[in-house]
């Protein structure tokens, strides 16, 4: 996956040929695409498709379709776009999945907190 | 040459004046970003997300391909999910931390009760065992029925061994866990086997007037010793009628009960 030296000039040639289009991103799909496993592989460990599947599966798929593109050579934007989304796609599971267990966790000491108060007025 | 450049330069310049930063899509975005930012547990919380949602919106109002548009509309609108999802797990997080304080507040306080409890227990039952006469053995307390409860050479109680027996029968309804072990005793003055069955009988009958006034008879294990245990010299009157006794023997707690011969 290490990226030959004439695309990464090719990459700084094509940033700077957008100049006025604003920030430009100079991070690899390489980089990407780590950023993308590692969030999806706590997805899976967290198995935060429990609780919050459809964003799990949306990172699946398009951390495959980034893959295969970023395999092809070409297309990197969109590569890095599709990884970028996977991403965030798979943290925001994480994040949802850990606030589910919480309110579970909430509602059990409701529970047995009501069950210690009845025991304590008896 | 020249001319290439400079329409390659107005190119570039008009492309530049066509950047979408005044999409309805954006307008909407910046004042969703605006809503979300204005809450205070949000920035409080989520201060990361919400710069990373403001320059996603900015990068979107800047540039000129429709796929990297599309792109950072879709990170700023996850960028604010996550700062909404973010503040929401950190609340969750408080939620639990303070109800596992009072959960475990209650649980000790509930303990303290219990403790406090046992021990106004405790109190109660020695009073009730010093009303009962009762003395401290091994296995428990015991209480001694002397043999002027029963007729002469009979099996039978007298009237008045029921009240002797009521104290026990109370103690055993406050105490529903304990067990008893009601044991018959003779002098030895009868032949063996005569002695044996006599006793036997006489914890028999001793049962059952505890299972008359309300005990359940699988909590009560009698027996029979005959003249087997002297407590004194069955030379002596007063010996022997000291030896003539059935002997009720609250187990404690942890004590098991023996096996019913």
């Amino acid at each position: 996956m290490v990226m030959p030296s004439w695309m990464t000039g090719a990459l700084a040639l094509l940033a700077l040929a957008g100049g006025c289009a604003g920030p430009q991103f100079t991070e690899s799909p390489t980089v990407t695409l780590s950023g993308a496993e590692q969030a999806l592989k706590e997805a899976r460990a967290t198995r935060a498709a429990e609780f919050a599947a459809l964003e799990v599966q949306m990172a699946e798929d398009k951390l495959e379709q980034a893959r295969s593109i970023a395999e092809s050579g070409e297309q990197l934007g969109r590569s890095r776009r599709l990884a970028e989304q996977a991403e965030i796609d798979a943290r925001l599971a994480i994040i949802k999945a850990e606030t589910e267990r919480l309110q579970q966790m909430r509602r059990q000491l409701e529970e047995t907190i009501e069950l210690l108060r009845k025991d304590l007025d008896s | 040459m020249k001319r290439i450049l400079a329409l390659l330069a107005v190119a570039l310049i008009s492309a530049c004046t066509t950047a979408p930063n005044g999409t309805p899509e954006l307008a909407d975005l910046r004042a969703t970003y605006r809503a979300v930012s204005d809450v205070p547990e949000i920035r409080a919380n989520a201060a990361y997300f919400l710069h990373q949602a403001d320059e996603a919106i900015k990068r979107a109002g800047s540039t000129f391909d429709a796929a990297e548009y599309d792109h950072q509309i879709y990170m700023a609108r996850r960028y604010l999910g996550m700062a909404q999802a973010v503040t929401k797990r950190e609340r969750s997080k408080r939620e639990v931390e303070q109800l596992t304080d009072q959960h475990n507040q209650l649980r000790r306080k509930l303990r303290a009760e219990q403790e406090a409890s046992a021990s106004r227990h405790t109190e109660v039952l020695e009073a009730e065992l010093a009303a009962m006469e009762a003395t401290r053995v091994d296995r428990g307390v015991m209480v001694t029925l002397q043999d002027v409860l029963f007729t002469l050479g009979r099996t039978d109680l007298i009237p008045s061994a029921q009240d002797e027996l009521r104290t026990v029968s109370n103690f055993l309804r406050n105490h529903p866990d304990r067990i008893l072990v009601v044991e018959g005793h003779t002098d030895s003055l009868a032949n063996t086997n005569y002695n044996r069955v006599l006793s036997e009988r006489r914890a028999n009958a001793v049962k059952h007037a505890l299972v008359a006034q309300g005990i359940d008879p699988d909590r009560i294990i009698s027996r029979g010793y005959g003249e087997a245990r002297p407590i004194a010299s069955n030379r002596t009157e007063t010996g022997r009628q000291r030896n003539r006794r059935v002997e009720i023997v609250i187990l404690t707690e942890s004590e098991t009960p023996p096996s019913s011969e």
